[in-house]
């Protein structure tokens, strides 16, 4: 299992931009993912839009993913340009 | 299109305007398909209506969008205009809280479709159907009345 910590940077939060294109580039791998907010027991499965939006996470919030799963190298890869770019 | 043996349902359009293929949104996210399929409107007034009977499952805090669930499980993510979630609620207002159910045709909140212009948004508001994979549609593209016409028969798959 792969985790990833991450404070948020985008400046409106994650709203349906951001939240869809993390959907529409994970939704394809094996692994599962889950996404939420560190130290909270909201973890939510990345690979549904309204779940991620639903989060309402803002900027400056800490979250955490977890990947886990056979294709976990990838998909951390994929998820670490995302949140980059647009988290 | 759509065996007989299964219901089919309705949407109305949640403003007023012109309808439009999701592809043609100014806007890759939406136009893609990266959300989900769906339609979008530009509208030319201000008010939104429940396009169908719905329990409103979120609103974003700056009132630029809503997720609506229809009995059958058909979730619809509105959003009003393309980085509008960029005015902070501005222009925005809200009649409706969440987890409230709504008829089809209620007013759920208004937009001020001038400030929108002003500000240099497009005001393209799509609807999005999260989960339409198990569905089917037929999309209507046409000129609009919030809350009277009908925009999208749909059924399951």
């Amino acid at each position: 299992m792969i985790e990833i910590e991450y404070k948020i940077k985008n400046e409106n939060g994650i709203h349906a931009r951001p939240a869809g294109v993390l959907v529409d580039s994970v939704k394809n791998f094996e692994s599962d993912i889950k996404l939420g907010r560190m130290n909270d027991f909201d973890y939510v499965n990345a690979k549904k839009l309204l779940a991620v939006m639903g989060l309402n996470l803002k900027k400056g919030e800490k979250i955490k993913i977890t990947i886990d799963g056979s294709d976990e190298k990838e998909a951390n890869f994929v998820v670490e340009k995302i949140l980059k770019e647009r988290f | 299109m759509f065996d007989l043996f299964k219901k089919t349902k309705k949407i109305i359009s949640p403003m007023s305007g012109r309808t439009i293929p999701i592809e043609e949104v100014n806007d890759e996210v939406f136009s893609q398909k990266m959300l989900g399929t769906g339609i979008a409107i530009i509208p030319n007034e201000g008010k939104l209506c429940a396009p169908f009977d719905a329990e409103v499952v979120q609103i974003f805090e700056t009132r630029h969008s809503y997720i609506l669930r229809a009995d059958d499980g058909l979730e619809a993510l509105i959003h009003i205009g393309i980085n509008t979630v960029e005015l902070a609620g501005e222009g925005f207002e809200s009649y409706v809280k969440e987890h409230q159910k709504v008829n089809a045709g209620e007013v759920l909140g208004t937009v001020n479709l001038d400030l929108l212009k002003k500000k240099g948004y497009c005001e393209q508001s799509p609807i999005i159907f999260v989960n339409g994979d198990t569905f089917k549609f037929d999309f209507k593209y046409l000129d609009v009345k919030a809350g009277k016409t009908l925009i999208v028969n749909y059924c399951r798959k």
